[in-house]
């Protein structure tokens, strides 16, 4: 379970030019929840995510994972606990590591890299395994240099890397934004069956409000820093996108 | 002929710290301007350690060591104190001129009458080629290693570090530590280049280092030109290229001075070279 309490983030503290994107925000969002974020530009979404996975630090506040306090985690050691995948499909990889050597990473996420040399045979099988679920042929090409591979391919696979070592909590930041319309499907698709599947508490930043409809089971809306709208997965049935429109 | 087999012995010194320079410019994406003041620091410790009797093997760890600690302090300043990564390098650059004079305690330590490690163990009757054989085995090895390590789960970590730095912390990757080791075992790599130079030339000299990073930063251009040429981006091809590209260095200033050209106008000849090295690459792609 994820709890947040009074969480505060200003930048340029103490100029005229102080801004407040997360102003004494509070949510709890429990195991399995697929929440959606949506609100204008400016309105600290992004923020917020940077300040759970330890992007940024938090002027003052509390993130609970689990009961643990995360607060003055660092970044690295939040995210044995918490999987992105950015609106960039170049942030989520290492373009010149192979896939094979990209996902030993998303493996070795909450464990220690050793000098061992663990790209074997038993690895490939395993994640040769694991890749054909994408029906995109990556599965043969395990040795590619993710750089080579086109952005939806590096988004699917992202994806499947973020969720690999079981994370506690799964943070997209618009995940859809630079793929095509029939990528951003097939993402969403896999995205919304990975997170059923592992059963992952995920919040999902997005603009897209077909998607905020179609998908997740709990929408928020952000403004200026805050939470002014949380529609449950019952109350969510019931909008529609003339109506989430409107909120903005 | 001597006289390109000299150049060619440089050139497999000097590939060690062209190893080095790899692992801070292609692996991390550093410029790490530290080289010149380790090169000479591993060179000025061999140099006391076999003047003060001590095995000329003994000082190959012990150059390693020392100058992978000078590299960790630069990795702490840039990765820890947040200074750029340049400045961290030139700040332990010019502290080691001092550490490194304090060490040898005056600006020149000749090593005559002194058993070298080309001594110790003897392959070829002739003195050039058993140095040569003795220089090959142990670039050999260092490129083994190296290799080796770059295929690690913590080699692959390090990789990951210098190509999408967010990425790797998204993976749990503590890449602060990641920079201080990597900068650890670059420099370690450049002592030992320092450690093979001194017992090639014969002597240590407080100025020996001046200008290296510039000799390494031509080696791996150098190298990657060559790896284009294979069409594989494979780990042991990108080493072998280095190495390739410090020998085809080395000999290509021995031919400028073969033409005759004034020893004088050597470093301007190896920056014009290191310069064509670079653009012709990014010329070729503005025509194509």
């Amino acid at each position: 379970m994820l709890e947040i309490r009074n969480l505060q983030k200003q930048f340029n503290r103490g100029t005229a030019n102080e801004i407040t994107a997360v102003d004494k925000l509070n949510f709890q969002a429990w195991r399995g929840e697929f929440i959606i974020l949506v609100g204008s530009n400016g309105s600290g979404k992004s923020t917020l995510l940077n300040l759970i996975a330890g992007n940024l630090n938090a002027d003052s506040g509390s993130i609970k994972l689990n009961g643990d306090e995360i607060v003055e985690y660092k970044e690295h050691e939040r995210s044995r606990l918490i999987g992105r995948i950015f609106q960039n499909p170049l942030s989520g990889t290492s373009p010149d590591l192979s896939i094979l050597e990209n996902f030993r990473l998303a493996y070795l996420r909450d464990k220690c890299k050793s000098l061992r040399i663990g790209t074997g045979n038993d690895f490939r099988e395993m994640i040769s395994e694991k890749i054909r679920e994408l029906n995109m042929g990556l599965e043969k090409k395990l040795d590619q240099e993710m750089g080579k591979l086109s952005g939806g391919q590096r988004q699917a696979l992202t994806l499947l890397m973020s969720v690999f070592a079981r994370p506690t909590l799964l943070l997209l930041d618009e995940p859809t934004a630079a793929l095509d319309p029939k990528s951003s499907v097939q993402l969403m698709k896999l995205t919304e069956m990975l997170i059923q599947d592992n059963q992952i508490t995920a919040i999902l930043v997005t603009h897209n409000l077909k998607d905020a409809l179609q998908y997740g089971n709990r929408i928020l809306q952000m403004s200026e820093g805050k939470i002014i709208r949380d529609f449950d997965a019952e109350s969510k049935k019931n909008l529609n996108l003339n109506e989430l429109v409107s909120w903005f | 002929m001597d006289f390109y087999l000299s150049a060619i012995l440089l050139g497999l010194g000097f590939s060690s710290m062209a190893m080095g320079i790899f692992i801070s410019m292609k692996i991390f994406n550093i410029p790490d301007i530290t080289t010149d003041g380790t090169f000479t620091l591993g060179g000025a410790l061999t140099a006391v350690l076999i003047m003060s009797d001590f095995h000329s093997l003994l000082s190959m760890p012990a150059a390693f060591l020392l100058c992978a600690f000078a590299g960790a302090i630069t990795g702490f300043i840039h990765a820890k104190m947040k200074v750029n990564a340049l400045l961290a390098g030139i700040l332990v650059m010019t502290a080691l001129y001092s550490v490194n004079l304090a060490i040898m305690g005056k600006s020149n330590i000749p090593l005559i009458g002194k058993a070298l490690v080309f001594e110790i163990i003897t392959f070829a009757e002739d003195g050039n080629l058993n140095r040569f054989v003795y220089l090959f085995l142990m670039i050999l090895i260092c490129a083994f290693f190296l290799d080796r390590l770059l295929k690690t789960d913590f080699g692959i970590a390090m990789r990951a570090t210098g190509n999408n730095e967010q990425m790797a912390r998204s993976n749990g990757i503590n890449t602060d530590r990641m920079k201080i080791t990597g900068l650890a075992i670059a420099n370690g790599f450049t002592g030992l280049s320092g450690y093979l130079i001194t017992q090639v030339q014969g002597f240590a000299d407080i100025n020996m280092g001046i200008g290296v990073v510039i000799l390494g930063l031509g080696s791996v251009m150098m190298g990657e030109m060559i790896v284009r040429l294979f069409g594989s981006n494979s780990i042991i091809i990108q080493i072998t290229a280095v190495i390739s590209g410090s020998i085809l260095f080395r000999l290509v200033l021995a031919f400028a001075l073969s033409i005759g050209i004034d020893p004088l106008y050597l470093k301007l000849v190896v920056a014009v070279f290191v310069l064509l090295i670079i653009s012709i690459p990014n010329l070729r792609k503005s025509h194509a």
